[in-house]
């Protein structure tokens, strides 16, 4: 298994998402709320760190998606109603 | 006296096939257990965070690369990575403390059915400590 997101990645996905920034007491991770129709449907957490490779091989599991569809996601080969739909098809948005 | 027992030539050939065909698979499963590269191992302690553990905390720790390892609590779909396998573990801890905060901080009816069962579950296993409570 290789590495497939960094750290550049996973912040790409964040802003496709427009993920917004949410205040906890982690030390190190920013982590970001996904909202849809003012529902929280997930969070992403991004390592701190000025490193552009670090890996963030989980954040496909936070998105409930394979890591390839993250990748293509991140690359802009996926649109948001793609994931969209998949989240929907596993129940994990409602509306 | 007795005369000395040979084998065929066959009889021997086929035997030692045999013991080949067993030792090649024994070498296949072995192969497969050094390529897993993976380990589980229990959280059992949130400290110096002020934070306690209402029960271990199995965690699935996997290598990804040289450089990167990834720790996973699978019932609450939280996962962290690291550069070491106890940096990924410290990071996981890092992660359930935060989802924890995050989504208790939010009115039930904001969270999504991922969140929500998530929360569900970390109530079972985390709970702020002495410390947090008379800070």
């Amino acid at each position: 298994m290789a590495r497939i997101i960094t750290k550049q990645l996973a912040l790409d996905i964040v802003k496709k998402l427009r993920a917004q920034p949410e205040t906890t007491p982690s030390k190190v991770h920013d982590i970001y709320g996904v909202y849809r129709n003012n529902i929280l449907v997930a969070k992403i957490s991004i390592r701190r760190g000025s490193e552009r490779d670090k890996g963030h091989d989980y954040i496909p599991a936070e998105m409930h998606v394979g890591p390839h569809f993250a990748k293509e996601f991140a690359l802009c080969n996926r649109s948001v109603e793609d994931w969209y739909d998949i989240l929907k098809a596993k129940g994990l948005v409602t509306n | 006296m007795a005369e000395e027992q040979t084998f065929p030539t066959n009889v021997t050939l086929i035997a030692v096939e045999g013991i080949r065909q067993r030792l090649s698979a024994i070498e296949g499963r072995l192969a497969e257990f050094a390529d897993f590269r993976g380990f589980i191992v229990p959280i059992t302690t949130f400290a110096p965070l002020a934070y306690e553990c209402i029960r271990d905390i199995p965690v699935a720790v996997k290598k990804v690369d040289e450089e990167q390892f990834i720790a996973t609590f699978y019932d609450a779909g939280i996962s962290a990575s690291g550069d070491t396998d106890s940096e990924a573990i410290e990071n996981l801890k890092d992660q359930i403390v935060s989802t924890f905060e995050l989504f208790a901080s939010k009115k039930p009816e904001v969270l999504g059915p991922f969140p929500s069962r998530q929360l569900a579950v970390l109530r079972t296993v985390i709970r702020r400590g002495a410390e947090w409570r008379e800070s």
